[in-house]
C-alpha cells in the first residue's frame, strides 16, 4: 500500500518538473520573440535595435483586422551588446527570445573594428540560434535597415533572410550563418566574407538589396567590398555553387541565358618549390532559359556546343582574374584556401600557416571549368 | 545483488542507454578537441579498449560459475568483499555526482537557461531512489523501450544534420600526430565506463553474457562514431566553442517546416539519465546492503538520495565545482579504478582462493 502511495504522490510530482515552454512562469505574450537584431557603433558603446513580434498581433485569429504591425521595433543602447539588448526589457516589459532571430545585421562602423567582440555574445548564450544569419549594412546604419519602411505586415528580417537564403541558392553571395563565421575566425587561415545590405528607394517605400561583399582582414575587421561580377566568381571558387544564371552570345552577338541547376567543384593543392598550385575543377549543370537569336526555330547543334564552350572560356576567366583580385588585394583568404592546401598536404599547411598571408599571395591557380547542358527547351537539336 | 534474471538484450539496453547519455552530454575540454576530424575515430578507441578490459570480468564470470563479484568474492573472503563493495560505493557515488552535475548543467543553461534548476535535479533523484527500490529486471525492461525512444531521436537528429556536413570541416586524420590522437582518444574513452556494471550483475543476466557485450559495444562504437562525425562534419571547430556539441547538432538540423529538435532531445536525454541515475543509486545501494545486511530495504536508497542531493546543491552554485567534477584526472582515476583494478583484483583473489583450494 505505502508503495502505491508513493507511486501516485511521485507520479503526481514528476508533473510538475516535465514542462514544454522554454522558460517557465512565461506566457507567450509576455515574450520578445526577436527575428532581427541590429547592431550600431555608438560612442560609448553599442546601439542595438531587435524586430520583434507584435504578440497582440500575433496571436489574433485574424490578424489583419485588428490594426496593429505584424513586428515592432526597439533600440537600446549600452556599453556592450549584452547589455543594450539587456535594456530594451525596460522598454517591452518582456523577456528577450532568440530563439527565433532570424538575422543579425552588423553596421559598417561595428564591421571595422574585430567582429568578433559584437558576435561572442549570439556564441555564448545559450537561447541563439547557431545557423542565425550574419550580414553588414553598407551606406546606412544598421538599426535603419530594420526600421526601414518596405511595405505593411511585413516582418522585415523574415524578408531579409529570405533575400540571404536565396541570394546564397543563386550563387551571389556565400552562406554565412553565424556557425559559418565562428568556424571562419577559428580557422588561423581564413577571413570573413558576410553578404551585405543596402536600402534602395522604391518609391515611397524602400526594399532591401544585397549584392556586394565585405571582406574582411585576419584580424576580423571589415577591410573592403566585392562588387557583383567578382561576388558570383568568389561564390563559385569558394564551393558553393548552387544554383544561378549565366549569360553568353552566339556569334551574331545574340544573348543566351543559361540557369546553373547544379555545380561542384573539387579542389586539389600541391607545393611545388615552395609555392602553392591550386587545381581547382568545377562541374556546371546548365539549361537554357531564353534565347535571342533562334525566332523560335530549333536550336543548331554547333550553337549549343558554341555556347558551351563560351560559358567554359568565360567562367575560367572569370574565376581567374577574381582569385587574382582577391590576392592581390591584401591577400586575404576568404576562399578557404589554407584549408583546401590541409585537406590535401597536412605537412606542407603546417609549414606555410604561419605566413599564410605571404603563401597565399604568391600560390597560382589552375581552373578548369566542364559545362554540361542538360536542356535546351525542346526535346531534340539538328545535328 | 538481487537475484531477479534480465536477458542480455534488456541488461545491454541499459549499458547502452547509460553511455550514450554520457556521449551526449559530453562536454569539449583542454583535453579533448571534439571538433576535429580525429574525433570521428575516437568511439572505436574506445571500442577496442572496452574490449580489452572487459578479460577480466569474462575470466572472473567463468571462475565463479556465473556469481556476482560480491557474492563470489564473500564466500572466499569476507573482509576483502567488504573493502570491494566499499570501493564500488566510493567510485559509483563518484560516478553518479558526475551524471547529475552534467544535468544540472545541461538543464540550467540549454533548457531553462538563467534558471537555477535544483528542484528538478532533487525531484529526480527523488524518482531514481523510487525506482532504485525495484529490481534491475525492471529497470532493463524499461530500457529496452527507452531505446527505441534514444534511437528514433537521434536517427531523427542526426540525420537532419547531415545535409549541413561540409567537406571543408573534415581535414585530414592525425594532425597533431598520432601520440596525441592516442592521448585524446583514451581521455574520451574513460567517460564511458558503464561495462563495470557487467560484473556487480553477472549473476542476473541469462544468456550469452560475451555476445551480448561484444554486440553492445559494436552498437555503441557505430552510434558514437555517427554522432561525432556529424559533430565534426556539421559544427567543425564551432562545436567546440558549444558547451554541449552532441546538443548543438540539433539546434542545426531541419527537414523543411520541422526544425529545432533541441526538446526531443532534452525530454528524451532527461528519461536517460534517470535510468542511469537509477542504475548507480541501485549499485551503491545493493554494496551498502551487502555490508549492512541487517538494514532495512529501503534505507540505503534514500540515504543515497539524500547524500546525493546534499553534494548536488553543493555543486550547482559555482562552475569551478562542476570542473572539478568533470576533470580529467578525477575521471581517468574513476574509470582505471572502475573498469581495471577492481575486477582485476576481484579476479585474482578467487584465482588466489581457488588455488589454494586444490594446494589443500
Amino acid at each position: 500500500m505505502l508503495k502505491k502511495i508513493t507511486l501516485l504522490f511521485l507520479v503526481v510530482f514528476i508533473f510538475f518538473c516535465f514542462c514544454s515552454c522554454e522558460r517557465y512562469g512565461t506566457e507567450i505574450e509576455d515574450m520578445m520573440i526577436i527575428q532581427g537584431i541590429a547592431v550600431d557603433r555608438e560612442k560609448d558603446g553599442y546601439e542595438v535595435t531587435i524586430e520583434m513580434l507584435n504578440n497582440k498581433q500575433s496571436a489574433s485569429a485574424d490578424s489583419s483586422n485588428v490594426g496593429e504591425e505584424m513586428t515592432l521595433i526597439y533600440s537600446g543602447k549600452g556599453e556592450t551588446v549584452a547589455k543594450a539588448l539587456r535594456l530594451i526589457i525596460n522598454k517591452t516589459g518582456n523577456v528577450p527570445t532568440y530563439t527565433h532571430n532570424k538575422v543579425i545585421i552588423l553596421s559598417e562602423e561595428v564591421a571595422k573594428s574585430d567582429i568578433t567582440k559584437v558576435l561572442d555574445f549570439f556564441e555564448r548564450d545559450y537561447t541563439t540560434q547557431p545557423i542565425t544569419l550574419v550580414c553588414t549594412a553598407k551606406d546606412v546604419k544598421a538599426g535603419e535597415v530594420l526600421k526601414a519602411n518596405i511595405g505593411k505586415d511585413i516582418s522585415k528580417s523574415e524578408v531579409l533572410e529570405k533575400i540571404l537564403n536565396q541570394s546564397s541558392i543563386s550563387s551571389i553571395t556565400p552562406e554565412t550563418r553565424l556557425i559559418d563565421v565562428i568556424n571562419t575566425v577559428l580557422d588561423e587561415t581564413a577571413c570573413i566574407a558576410l553578404p551585405t545590405v543596402t536600402l534602395q528607394e522604391n518609391g515611397e517605400t524602400k526594399t532591401f538589396f544585397v549584392e556586394n561583399i565585405a571582406v574582411f582582414n585576419y584580424n576580423n575587421e571589415l577591410s573592403y567590398y566585392l562588387g557583383r561580377e567578382t561576388s558570383e566568381s568568389f561564390v563559385k571558387l569558394l564551393g558553393e555553387l548552387k544554383n544561378g544564371t549565366l549569360v553568353t552570345e552566339d556569334e551574331k552577338g545574340d544573348k543566351a541565358t543559361f540557369i546553373i541547376v547544379d555545380g561542384k567543384t573539387k579542389y586539389k593543392a600541391e607545393v611545388i618549390n615552395g609555392i602553392i598550385n591550386y587545381n581547382v575543377k568545377i562541374k556546371m549543370y546548365c539549361d537554357l532559359n531564353a534565347y535571342e537569336g533562334d525566332n523560335f526555330k530549333t536550336i543548331k547543334n554547333e550553337t549549343v556546343e558554341l555556347f558551351r564552350k563560351n560559358i567554359e572560356t568565360d567562367t575560367e576567366s572569370k574565376l581567374r582574374d577574381t582569385y587574382k583580385a582577391i590576392k592581390e588585394q591584401n591577400s586575404f583568404d576568404i576562399l578557404h584556401f589554407g584549408r583546401r592546401l590541409l585537406q590535401n598536404d597536412k605537412n606542407a599547411y603546417k609549414q606555410m600557416k604561419n605566413n599564410w598571408q605571404n603563401n597565399f599571395k604568391n600560390s597560382n591557380i589552375n581552373v578548369d571549368v566542364e559545362v554540361v547542358i542538360r536542356r535546351i527547351g525542346e526535346e531534340s537539336y539538328h545535328e | 545483488m538481487t537475484e531477479r534474471k534480465v536477458t542480455t538484450f534488456q541488461f545491454y539496453s541499459l549499458l547502452y542507454i547509460c553511455s550514450v547519455v554520457a556521449a551526449f552530454m559530453f562536454v569539449s575540454t583542454t583535453v579533448i578537441d571534439l571538433g576535429v576530424t580525429d574525433a570521428i575515430l575516437f568511439p572505436s578507441v574506445f571500442g577496442v579498449l572496452s574490449l580489452v578490459t572487459i578479460i577480466p570480468t569474462f575470466i572472473f564470470n567463468k571462475k565463479s560459475n556465473g556469481e556476482s563479484v560480491l557474492t563470489a568474492i564473500r564466500k572466499r573472503n569476507k573482509f576483502f568483499s567488504d573493502v570491494v563493495a566499499f570501493s564500488y560505493i566510493v567510485l559509483v557515488f563518484i560516478l553518479l555526482l558526475r551524471t547529475l552535475a552534467r544535468l544540472d548543467l545541461f538543464v540550467s543553461s540549454e533548457v531553462f537557461p538563467e534558471n537555477t534548476m535544483t528542484f528538478l535535479i532533487v525531484s529526480i533523484v527523488i524518482v531514481s531512489v523510487f525506482l532504485s527500490l525495484l529490481d534491475i529486471g525492471a529497470l532493463s525492461r524499461a530500457s529496452t523501450i527507452f531505446l527505441i525512444m534514444v534511437t528514433l531521436s537521434v536517427s531523427v537528429v542526426v540525420s537532419s544534420a547531415f545535409s549541413n556536413i561540409e567537406t571543408v570541416n573534415i581535414v585530414p586524420f592525425f594532425m597533431n600526430g598520432e601520440t596525441e590522437f592516442i592521448k585524446q582518444a583514451l581521455a574520451y574513452s574513460v567517460f564511458f565506463p558503464e561495462s563495470a556494471c557487467l560484473i556487480l550483475f553477472l549473476s542476473n543476466i541469462k544468456g550469452n553474457i560475451k555476445r551480448g557485450y561484444y554486440l553492445y559495444i559494436l552498437f555503441l562504437v557505430l552510434s558514437l562514431t555517427i554522432v561525432a562525425f556529424t559533430v565534426v562534419g556539421a559544427l567543425g571547430e564551432f562545436s567546440n566553442t558549444q558547451l554541449f556539441p552532441a546538443f548543438a547538432i540539433s539546434s542545426v538540423g531541419e527537414y523543411r517546416v520541422l526544425e529545432r529538435f533541441e526538446s526531443i532531445q532534452s525530454s528524451v536525454w532527461t528519461v536517460c539519465i534517470i535510468a542511469k541515475t537509477t542504475l548507480q543509486i541501485m549499485i551503491i545501494s545493493n554494496c551498502i546492503r551487502h555490508l549492512f545486511p541487517k538494514i532495512k530495504w529501503w534505507t540505503p536508497n534514500a540515504l543515497t538520495g539524500i547524500i546525493a542531493i546534499g553534494f548536488i546543491i553543493y555543486i550547482s552554485n559555482g562552475v569551478t565545482r562542476f570542473s572539478f567534477m568533470s576533470s580529467q584526472i578525477w575521471v581517468t582515476v574513476t574509470y582505471i579504478l572502475l573498469v581495471v583494478v577492481l575486477p582485476v583484483i576481484s579476479l585474482l583473489s578467487i584465482l588466489k582462493k581457488k588455488r589454494g583450494e586444490e594446494l589443500a
